[in-house]
């Protein structure tokens, strides 16, 4: 796959950008890494809280979300997360940490993606299981 | 931490045993509405999944991180332009070392903007 800048894939921009790297993207499923920044405004007494676990992973389905209009070389839309369900956060990831999550789409309807999605540690630990629904304003 | 920077706590009640009632302020100058989104502010949904961590904070004095939902609902997109002020009503019970919450929030209008069930553990 050719290298992809995460940042042309998704809407949302710094300090709210929860995702670095694309590991890969199609249209079923998406991985990404994120290290945890000092000073990330989701963190929290040197952890990266449970809001921003959420977060990352509806990014990471962002990018999977953006990766067709990028091809299309259409405008990112923007989305916003509709729905939580049988979300597990194990444990939180500290600061310094860089994290590993990859979603898989369980269902696209018209504007909305139901996606499950888990997030590992650096050292392959599951932290944060979910599914997540997501609403696309295209 | 959020509170005091992207949002104030204006008044915090136990209305009910067990059932809380928290005005909060948003502060609509905040960096996280630069990003999100550039030209659109919009409150981050999940910024509420951590207000909430920081309210049984200071209801309950220990600190706390959501360790699991059932289900979250984002049903309205809050414009800090339009509402800078969330109503949070809290039923919270200590289990252990959790506390089981039910929250729904409204933006003043009784317009229900947000809801989760979960369990937050004291850490």
């Amino acid at each position: 796959m050719e290298k992809v800048n995460v940042l042309d894939l998704i809407p949302q921009r710094t300090p709210f950008v929860m995702v670095d790297e694309i590991l890969r993207v199609d249209e079923k499923e998406a991985s990404t890494t994120f290290y945890i920044a000092e000073g990330n405004v989701m963190s929290r007494s040197g952890k990266f809280r449970a809001g921003g676990i959420i977060e990352n992973i509806a990014q990471t389905a962002a990018v999977l979300a953006g990766y067709g209009y990028y091809k299309r070389g259409e405008e990112i839309p923007i989305g916003f997360i509709a729905g939580v369900k049988a979300l597990i956060v194990k444990e939180l990831p500290y600061i310094g940490d860089t994290v590993t999550t990859k979603i898989k789409l369980l269902k696209s309807l018209m504007n909305v993606l139901i996606i499950e999605g888990s997030m590992s540690n650096s050292e392959g630990k599951t932290l944060a299981t979910s599914e997540i629904r997501i609403f696309i304003q295209a | 931490m959020l509170k005091n920077d992207l949002f104030t706590i204006h008044s915090l009640k136990e209305t009910t045993s067990g059932h809380y009632e928290v005005v909060v302020n948003l502060d609509k100058g905040h960096d996280i509405f630069k990003g999100h989104f550039p030209g659109k502010p919009i409150l981050p949904g999940v910024c509420q999944v951590e207000i909430i961590a920081e309210l049984l904070e200071e209801i309950f004095e220990k600190s706390y991180r959501l360790e699991d939902a059932n289900m979250i609902k984002f049903q309205a997109l809050v414009d800090p332009n339009e509402n800078d002020t969330l109503y949070f009503g809290i039923d919270a019970t200590i289990e252990g070392n959790r506390v089981k919450t039910d929250v729904a929030t409204n933006l003043g209008n009784g317009e229900v903007s947000f809801k989760l069930k979960g369990n937050y553990i004291h850490e």
